[in-house]
């Protein structure tokens, strides 16, 4: 008696457990799918867990189940109150309602009480499942798994946050997983034993429970290497949250802490029509930190430019004969200007004033002074500049220590930039005769070094760590702030004045029509990259990013045409291609029918295709590895069921048993002979066949004469044999 | 089984009882041309059970009562002057009997030892500078008491070598001596006993038992048991190879009287216990760590593989 009331606490405390985790399951289900009656669903769950506790004899629990369902529905959904005249009616009315509804196969039109029903009738077949693992089996483990799976699952791509949860779970599930070990143990040794001796093991399984969860706890913790999902996947599926996303793509104006991953965002921003492939301009920021961009300090003027007056900036223009007009649709209201290389002037509809900041060159919109305003479109005038080989071969070294004190803010360098940044500049630069070729080299040096564009896989620097020198050196893994910032860091440590833009990248580029192309730059495009100044030239800008094409014109003084063409060319082609892999193979795929190149690049396209197959291959081996035991013996069946009946098949076939019997934990230790392994065998499989098989067997292997045999006997008995291993 | 084992065995337990393992050890030695070493105390039915055995095949049974001041002549036989026919007349000893019991043989003096131990190696006595061939089958069954006890000369051994098994006799269980007890109320069950083999059988039988095949893969087997007592780290001195055809010569008596053509691997484990037990001489560590050379034999066979293909396909 006291044996069995024991047995009852042990049941109930697992019980409450089980209540406890289930509860967990029930939160987030509630939450997302805003679903009320928390309270309802759990009173059902813990009536299950008491009605299975004092096992209730199935027909009465069933009732008392369906009872609560019916009172459950009756008292949520019907407006009458419950066991009133009118609560049969509505209870047929609902029934009719889905079956009909059903029948027609419209499964999302069944009514709330309906689903209601559904999901009770599925949390009581979830609780008998629980009562089988806890009481028969003695095993939650796998629930407990998939408990924490399905938190983890809902924490990483829901709003739903399981910080709490998880550790309630981890902490109730080890719990649980460790008591019913310990009766599984017990059963095992089946021997009575008293209370104290149970507490023995329990209580430092509790202790270091307990232990482990809190030394979990308070450890410190890494922040995610991953991004979080969630902004993302409400980007894609349009429910764009109001600024939950951590750090999307687009353009922001606090560039003080670059790194970590960026998630994708095609918001659309804004559409060009130009004849040209333009780099879209806003800003541009001079002093690094180590951590990111800031501005520096310093006084410096506002320009006031109306609508159609020519604009200065720092930059090259092209001749004027060269002008051509852009035509901008803005699609999200900003208060900056877009601009362009070359940019002559800006025309609006509306009185505006256009305040260009000296210092970082931005150009803010404004109804009056210090009123700003958003354009919903405006045009720009432009001429390309066209730089001239000649001149920038002109450009040396030497000329950059005539620079004055202007210049020093885009020479900044933050102290603790490590020593090897700098070496490595000098390396690069050190044979080359012109500030321009120094430029170039610093430029391709990111091509060739085994640099990576990726938007998702980018560490974010440590406290004591350079954002510079960990790309350099560490990770060379990162998107265009890492390149340009890069870039511009080298320069300034050769002494090369740079500064690091931000803007738009040229965007996808849509069908030529009248000479016009549509471009479409959305928050994906925005790109940065690098201003550098060459004396005799001027400023100019580069593209360190790989994959990215930059769009400056140079005129070799061979053939003046050649860079009209090119310019014709240029939007034909895709406009930003972050593989640049994919562009050569493209290109080699057109020369040869046949190169690893393209069967490489066909391999990339389909990536996901290809880690979903492997995964699934994958799984498939994994699984047919632990299925060993049950389709190696079918086929082997059926291969013998064919072969001929002698010796040498006997022989071998025996062995193939021999083996299945130690896949099913049944194997031949060294010393032990084929007779009394033959003995142990029949005795676990309660059968005879294994000695008559292994007599016949010792014959043939240790005797001299073979004698003869009924091998079609003997298949039976090994066939049998076979079978027995698998059931 | 072969059925005329069985009957011999049957024969045997009419009056031996819960011995069945002893007798079939026994009968083992007996169709190897072995001998059999019994180690115990008086009185578990030694004696009993050589005499069961001879008198199954109506065999000369003879006795030696091993004592301190026992000669060799005695044994053997001497030659006695007859003043009759006034010429030396050669009285044959004990030894000169079929199925030879010498009991507590470790009581007499390694003189007396030694002329037992060569007319059973030789299966013959040297007396007077004449040489006499001991009839077959000749089978001797010597005991000994436990070597710790007092007054006893242990054989040496090289002596022990001779001996094909060595047998531990044991104590009946309760009921086994309840059932004694019974038997004995009346009268002697050894006078009941017939023969049911004749000698000349029991020499067909020996010759059959010649003819019995091991497997290379099975003497292989074999030599590595062996070696492996020669490797053990607890054995000073390991078995003879004369040990490990002791053990192929009583595998097959053993496979023949299991009614098989054959020796299989079962054979060999089940009787390397008896036959290389009392030829290993262990090291003194093995008694300090309380490792009986059963046990050591235990141990090598539990990790020498099994051979389970022929020879030739390994």
């Amino acid at each position: 008696m006291k044996q069995s009331l024991m047995e009852f606490l042990e049941l109930t405390i697992a019980y409450v457990i089980v209540f406890f985790i289930l509860r967990e399951w029930l939160i987030p289900i509630m939450q997302l799918t805003n679903t009320g009656g928390m309270n309802l669903f759990l009173v059902f769950i813990g009536l299950s867990l008491a009605l299975s506790l004092f096992r209730v004899h199935p027909v009465l629990s069933g009732l008392v189940k369906f009872g609560y369902i019916t009172w459950f529905v009756v008292f949520v959904y019907s407006k009458s109150p419950v066991l009133s005249g009118e609560t049969f009616p509505f209870l047929l009315s609902e029934w009719k309602g889905n079956m009909t509804t059903l029948l027609s196969g419209d499964f999302g039109q069944v009514s709330d009480a309906f689903r209601t029903v559904l999901f009770l009738v599925l949390i009581w077949m979830l609780v008998y499942l629980i009562h089988h693992w806890v009481s028969v089996r003695k095993n939650i483990f796998y629930f407990f798994v998939m408990t924490v799976f399905f938190i983890a699952t809902l924490d990483t791509f829901s709003d739903y946050d399981g910080k709490a949860a998880i550790v309630k779970v981890i902490v109730l599930g080890l719990i649980m997983t460790g008591v019913l070990f310990v009766k599984r143990l017990w059963l095992q040794v089946e021997t009575t034993s008293t209370v104290m001796e149970k507490w023995k093991i329990v209580i430092p399984m509790l202790v270091s429970v307990f232990l482990v969860s809190s030394v979990a706890f308070f450890l410190p913790k890494t922040g995610p290497t991953w991004a979080d999902p969630v902004p993302f996947i409400q980007g894609v599926t349009g429910q764009d949250g109001s600024g939950t996303g951590k750090k999307s793509v687009g353009y922001s104006q606090d560039d003080s802490q670059l790194g970590g991953p960026f998630q994708g965002d095609n918001t659309l921003i804004f559409t060009a029509s130009s004849r040209d492939r333009h780099y879209w301009r806003i800003e541009t920021k001079d002093t690094y930190t180590s951590k990111g961009w800031i501005v520096s300090d310093g006084n410096f003027g506002k320009n006031v430019y109306e609508t159609d007056t020519p604009i200065l900036t720092s930059l090259q223009v092209g001749s004027p004969e060269n002008e051509r007009q852009i035509q901008l649709d803005i699609a999200v209201p900003m208060p900056f200007l877009i601009q362009t290389y070359g940019l002559l002037s800006v025309s609006a509809q509306d009185a505006t004033l256009f305040i260009q900041d000296e210092q970082t060159e931005k150009m803010t919109i404004e109804q009056q002074v210090g009123e700003s305003k958003s354009l919903s479109n405006y045009s720009l005038s432009y001429s390309e500049p066209v730089y001239s080989m000649d001149q920038l071969q002109l450009s040396y070294p030497t000329t950059l220590e005539t620079l004055d004190s202007s210049f020093d803010r885009f020479l900044q360098l933050p102290n603790q930039l490590p020593q090897r940044v700098r070496d490595l500049a000098y390396e690069i630069t050190q044979d080359k005769g012109t500030v321009y070729d120094q430029i170039k080299a610093v430029e391709d040096y990111f091509r060739t070094n085994g640099f990576r564009y990726d938007k998702t896989e980018v560490a974010i620097p440590a406290e004591d760590q350079d954002y510079v020198d960990q790309f350099l050196f560490d990770t060379k893994i990162g998107y265009c702030d890492n390149f340009s910032t890069s870039m511009i860091v080298l320069l300034r440590s050769v002494g090369i004045p740079a500064r690091w833009v931000k803007g738009f990248a040229p965007g996808t580029a849509g069908p030529m029509s009248d000479g016009l192309r549509e471009y479409v730059i959305t928050n994906d495009n925005a790109h940065s990259w690098v201003e550098a100044y060459i004396p005799g030239t001027g400023w100019m800008e580069f593209e360190p990013t790989v994959g990215f094409t930059g769009n400056v014109n140079i005129d070799y003084d061979i053939q003046l045409d050649t860079s009209e063409q090119d310019e014709v060319l240029q939007p034909e082609k895709k406009p930003e291609q972050p593989k640049p892999q994919e562009q050569v193979s493209k290109k080699e795929e057109s020369n040869s029918t046949f190169s690893f190149d393209a069967v490489w690049t066909w391999v990339k396209k389909f990536t996901y295709v290809w880690i979903i197959t492997i995964i699934l291959l994958v799984i498939g081996g994994i699984s047919l590895f632990l299925q060993r035991k049950t389709w190696i013996p079918k086929m082997h069946v059926r291969v013998y069921r064919k072969k001929v009946a002698d010796w040498s098949n006997f022989d071998s076939s025996y062995h193939v048993l021999l083996k299945q019997l130690s896949r099913i934990g049944l194997r031949r230790r060294d010393g032990e002979t084929l007779h009394t392994f033959a003995e142990r065998v029949d005795a676990s499989l309660e059968t005879d066949e294994m000695q008559k098989l292994t007599a016949v067997y010792e014959q043939h292997v240790y005797g001299k004469d073979k004698h003869e045999v009924d091998f079609i006997k003997l298949k039976e008995s090994w066939e049998y044999l076979i079978n027995r291993t698998i059931s | 089984m072969n059925s005329q084992i069985q009957d011999i065995l049957e024969n045997i337990e009419k009056v031996m009882i819960g011995k069945r393992e002893v007798a079939e050890l026994s009968l083992v030695a007996l169709l190897a041309r072995g001998h059999v070493l019994l180690e115990d105390v008086p009185g578990v039915g030694k004696t009993m059970m050589v005499r069961a055995l001879a008198k199954s095949f109506d065999a000369q049974f003879k006795r030696i009562q091993f004592t301190p001041d026992l000669l060799p002549s005695d044994v053997v036989g001497i030659s006695i002057y007859n003043p009759k026919t006034m010429e030396f007349e050669f009285r044959p000893g004990p030894i000169m009997g079929d199925v030879v019991l010498a009991d507590e043989i470790n009581r007499t003096s390694p003189k007396t030892q030694s002329a037992l131990l060569e007319g059973m190696e030789e299966a013959s006595v040297t007396i007077d500078g004449n040489t006499m061939m001991i009839n077959q089958p000749f089978f001797v069954m010597a005991t000994q008491n436990p070597i710790e006890h007092e007054g006893t000369y242990p054989l040496p051994e090289a002596q022990l070598d001779r001996f094909l098994l060595k047998i531990k006799m044991g104590y009946p269980s309760r009921g086994q001596e309840v059932e004694i007890l019974r038997r004995a109320e009346n009268g002697k069950p050894i006078e009941k006993i017939e023969a049911v083999l004749t000698v000349a059988q029991l020499i067909e039988l020996q010759e059959l038992v010649q003819g019995v095949y091991v497997e290379d893969s099975v003497k292989n087997y074999m030599v590595e048991l062996a070696t492996q007592t020669r490797e053990n780290s607890y054995v000073h001195l390991g078995v003879s190879p004369r040990a490990t055809i002791a053990l192929m010569k009583a595998s097959q008596a053993y496979a023949f009287m299991k009614g098989r053509s054959f020796v299989t691997p079962d054979d060999v484990q089940y009787l390397m216990p008896f036959v290389f037990s009392h030829r290993l001489v262990l090291k003194p560590d093995a008694r300090y760590d309380n490792v009986t050379a059963a046990e050591i034999i235990q141990r090598i066979i539990a990790k020498t593989p099994v051979p389970t293909k022929r020879f030739a396909e390994q």
